[in-house]
């Protein structure tokens, strides 16, 4: 019984801690609480890695086979757990006003990153969507959490409506499966899907488009995206930060497990579907970005493009593609925390806020500068790389049209990028005050800052973890780095 | 070799720039001294470079070569052969020069002098690289302290001429990116090295190759520009401030030929043959076209911009050419269009000073007041009009000479643009040096001591190169050589 929990230690660990910050009283300080949660993060680390340095590549099931511990499981684990962390030290320095309601912010996002670690590890659909909803649910509340402003509360009502709808219908492909297979596992279900697709081709086919529709809605991914605007728009800066990064990352974790392992005899269909769905999204987020005034809205259509482009890495359907995508979800990671940061460190989110920045705090529109650079994919930053091998997987995989789409794509978005730039260098700065920021917040951007040249210019290691995570089997062959798998 | 020649050349730049953040913000002189003295110290390197480098040696020399990635075979590897040696000189020299005229700034010196040493740092690493991703990293580091000098010291419309600038440069870019991976990916083992991808070719088939060049020629069309890729060029020539002017008409134009230099031509040569018409077409429209609209132009600044798109054509001339005189001629007028340009680009700030504005109907008569002024002026406008015995008739004789057996007609075409030309310049200098004086400009004073140092350097190669052309010549020509015999052209002439 203790061995199956060991899997989900972590987890435990972070739900036990949020519901301690609820109950202990007389815990107010914003550093004080943001020290706890950071602590409470860093132990959840610690549980997970030995997962990542021990695991064969097929990991460890718990609970039946319903939860597997694999290193692709741990890695995007890792990787929620680090963009925890930026959220929290950026929302130390936000945290203004409501201080009474403080706790309960620290607490619902940890319950909220137990959920996404629970997601990322699971394999069988019904765990699957219980976690999908647990997620769900605390984001609306997230997202809805400065009650007292309209703008956050219809931003709340949007997200629920939209995220209502979609894992309904997620649901109901979820018993279409079952109605056929009589399993949710997904890996009876890889080996029953072939036998399936003759019995009744049709339906497996509205299955699997209605259990796409829950991922897309999570992943924001045209035409599910409408979401995100309002709610990155309305929701506090942290926040809209969270739902950018923890989401994502988990809802690639489920696609790359649904489509590939479940999914695996559809694959010419669904492959065929995400390219089509990449490339929406990518011009989508792009071209509507360009219209945005205010950075969360545009920031909002940027993750949108960003997501279609890594969708690309899944589309292809190679090992490399995974690997590319699991590169660019690190650079991602880095650079969207660091802007959302740097919104949170300028104080308000219309772009006029952000002119003559350069000089009321030169480190601050640097910072900002380099993170906007990487999301715009200028070398030598972590962002150009991931793009650069999202293009290389679309060529490898022979999906031309689909890179020389994205690349297309990826100077329409220079424009907005730098316009922010712009205004932070180029423009008279209103008012000309200098501007302090909170040491937590710089703290957040310098660490992803650096980390954009350090993921850039070292990438060898990270080329190397990433072909680490890979699912087995890969062999040398399906990668054009030369890693020891 | 214990020395790094090859990246002091390229990180020296970089250190000071580093070095500039340290320094306050008040103390003005120290921060220009600074980079003033690096990019002296860079010229002086480069000095040193051409004294050392041997014309006759094979390959590259000076090599450095680092694992940087391992995983996916990236070294980092510098190295010169004939083909970079004279415009690593250029950009050094242009540099030195430009940090001197830089004294025109007086806005925000430090973020200036930041962001120049980082666009040196950047055009030194795009000669130098030998390694594709390398090469790309140096390329795009270069736009963005571009994007910037232009944005922030530019003139009225410096916003749209910086982004119009960064959007076109990087829609060149990401088509070369994808043409890049596709020649790692198909080349055995997998490499981005230049040397490396020459010698075990790769296994691609003729109409990807026609791609990739394709790829690689779109990134290079938009620097050199080729038409109808060259409307961000005026844009951005005109509002940039002049010593960015002179960076971007001397080097950063160059980066586009060399790139077709360094790597369309050595790694697809059967492409850059089966494409060689195309190149000659593009290039007479280039030398007709900017003549004729350089003829049309009321601001000067505009019309040397204009000249700087005809004088282009002349290099893909030269290229198109697939002939030793013809590569020469190409190289040749690389070199010299940045010693003329750069030059014609710091009288125009000199008179843009003074006057405030660059309006050819508002002068006339400046010869008899400003008489060193006037006599300079002719001499660059004389050097880029191709009066024999200055350098810029050498580069395009021998890039008509060179052209003529591989496409007659277009050359005779060709030689109309050399009429357009002459005709903008000697209209110019009427407009501004002939003619009664306008009284606004009694108060004029003449070109002072320090623009003069800035265009003496300039002026002695113009000559130099335009009396004994063999120096040049003498670097470049057995790489050309080699070059040629890996498109299996004619040596002869």
């Amino acid at each position: 019984m203790s061995a199956e929990f060991s899997g989900v230690s972590a987890e435990i660990l972070l739900a036990a801690g949020a519901l301690l910050l609820l109950v202990l009283p007389r815990l107010r300080g914003a550093r004080l609480l943001g020290g706890i949660t950071l602590l409470l993060l860093a132990g959840a680390v610690n549980l997970k890695l030995p997962g990542w340095l021990e695991t064969a590549g097929g990991g460890t099931l718990f609970f039946s086979g319903m939860l597997a511990q694999d290193r692709l499981a741990v890695f995007l684990q890792l990787a929620i757990l680090a963009a925890t962390a930026l959220v929290v030290l950026s929302a130390i320095g936000f945290s203004r006003g409501e201080s009474a309601s403080r706790r309960e912010f620290y607490a619902l996002l940890l319950l909220t990153t137990a959920g996404l670690l629970l997601l990322t590890g699971a394999r069988h659909l019904v765990f699957l969507y219980l976690g999908l909803e647990l997620v769900s649910i605390l984001s609306y509340l997230l997202v809805g959490f400065q009650k007292k402003e309209a703008l956050s509360t219809e931003a709340a009502i949007k997200y629920f409506l939209f995220g209502a709808l979609s894992t309904g219908t997620m649901l109901y492909g979820i018993s279409i499966l079952y109605g056929v297979m009589g399993t949710f596992d997904l890996v009876r279900i890889s080996d029953l899907l072939p036998h399936a697709l003759i019995a009744a081709p049709m339906l497996m086919l509205i299955a699997l488009f209605m259990v796409l529709a829950g991922l897309a809605f999570k992943l924001a991914l045209v035409p599910f995206h409408m979401w995100a605007p309002d709610a990155y728009e309305g929701a506090p800066t942290p926040v809209a930060s969270y739902i950018s990064l923890g989401p994502k990352l988990a809802g690639f974790a489920l696609l790359l497990r649904v489509l590939p392992v479940g999914f695996a005899a559809q694959t010419p269909v669904w492959s065929g579907l995400l390219a089509l769905i990449a490339l929406l999204t990518m011009t989508l987020g792009n071209v509507v970005a360009l219209q945005q005034t205010n950075v969360k809205r545009l920031l909002a259509y940027s993750s949108i493009a960003h997501a279609g482009t890594m969708l690309i890495g899944v589309a292809v359907a190679t090992p490399f593609g995974t690997a590319a995508l699991l590169y660019y979800l690190v650079a991602y990671l880095l650079m969207n925390a660091g802007a959302f940061a740097g919104v949170i460190a300028v104080g308000r989110a219309d772009i006029g806020a952000f002119s003559g920045l350069a000089r009321r705090n030169p480190a601050l529109a640097f910072m900002i500068t380099v993170c906007l650079l990487s999301l715009a994919g200028i070398p030598p930053l972590a962002g150009f790389f991931g793009k650069m091998w999202i293009f290389a997987a679309a060529l490898k995989g022979g999906m031309v049209w689909l890179a020389v789409a994205a690349a297309i794509n990826s100077v329409i978005a220079l424009f907005y990028y730098v316009r922010i730039v712009k205004t932070m260098y180029v423009d008279v700065p209103r008012p000309a005050t200098p501007l302090p920021v909170s040491r937590a917040v710089s703290f957040a951007l310098a660490i992803c800052a650096a980390g954009l040249f350090v993921v850039g210019l070292w990438q060898g290691p990270w080329l190397q973890w990433a072909a680490h995570a890979l699912p087995p089997p890969v062999i040398p062959a399906d990668l054009p780095w030369q890693v020891g798998l | 070799m214990t020395f790094s020649l090859l990246t002091a050349l390229v990180f020296l730049p970089l250190a000071a720039a580093l070095l500039t953040l340290a320094i306050p913000k008040d103390r003005a002189g120290l921060i220009r001294a600074l980079a003033i003295g690096t990019t002296g110290a860079v010229l002086a390197l480069s000095i040193l470079l051409l004294f050392w480098f041997q014309p006759e040696g094979q390959g590259f020399q000076f090599e450095e070569k680092l694992s940087w990635i391992p995983q996916i075979n990236v070294w980092y590897h510098l190295g010169v052969d004939g083909l970079s040696v004279p415009l690593v000189f250029l950009t050094a020299l242009l540099s030195f020069v430009a940090a001197i005229a830089s004294a025109s700034i007086h806005e925000r010196l430090k973020e200036y002098y930041f962001l120049y040493l980082l666009l040196v740092t950047g055009m030194m690493g795009t000669f130098l690289a030998l390694d594709l991703f390398l090469f790309y990293l140096f390329w795009e580091v270069v736009l963005v302290p571009m994007y910037f000098l232009i944005g922030i010291w530019g003139g009225p419309r410096r916003e749209y001429a910086a982004i119009k600038f960064f959007l076109y440069t990087l829609a060149g870019s990401v088509f070369m990116l994808l043409s890049i991976l596709t020649c790692y990916f198909h080349s055995n083992p997998h490499t981005f090295s230049i040397p490396a991808l020459m010698a075990q070719g790769m296994d691609l088939t003729e109409s990807t190759r026609g791609w990739v060049f394709l790829g690689f020629f779109l990134a290079f069309a938009i620097k050199v520009p080729i038409f109808p890729f060259h409307t961000w060029l005026p844009d951005a020539h005109v509002e940039a401030p002049t010593p960015i002017s002179v960076l971007l008409a001397g080097v950063l134009l160059k980066m586009g030929g060399y790139g077709l230099f360094r790597i369309s031509f050595p790694l697809l040569p059967q492409a850059a043959v089966g494409f060689g018409t195309v190149l000659a077409v593009l290039g007479l429209i280039n030398i007709v076209y900017g003549a004729m609209v350089a003829l049309a132009q009321t601001d000067l600044k505009k019309l040397v911009a204009y000249s700087s798109v005809s004088h282009m054509g002349f290099v893909l001339l030269g290229l198109s050419a697939l002939t030793l005189t013809g590569f020469n001629g190409a190289m040749l007028e690389m070199f010299n269009h940045g010693m003329i340009t750069g030059g014609m680009f710091l009288l125009v700030g000199v008179l843009y000073d003074r006057a405030h504005t660059r309006n050819l109907a508002d002068f006339g008569g400046l010869g008899a007041k400003i008489p060193v002024y006037g006599g300079l002026l002719i001499f660059f406008s004389m050097a880029s009009l191709g009066l024999p015995g200055l350098s810029g008739f050498v580069g395009e004789f021998l890039s008509l000479l060179g052209c003529f057996p591989t496409h007659p007609a277009i050359v005779i075409f060709s030689v109309l643009g050399l009429v357009f030309g002459a005709a903008v310049f000697l209209l110019m200098i009427q407009k501004v040096l002939l003619g009664p004086l306008h009284p606004k400009w009694a108060g004029l004073t003449d070109i002072n001591r320090r623009e003069i140092f800035t265009l003496v350097p300039l002026m002695l190669f113009i000559l130099w190169v335009g009396i004994w052309p063999s120096t040049l010549i003498a670097w470049q020509n057995p790489a050309l050589k080699a070059l040629l015999y890996r498109l299996g052209g004619a040596a002869g002439g």
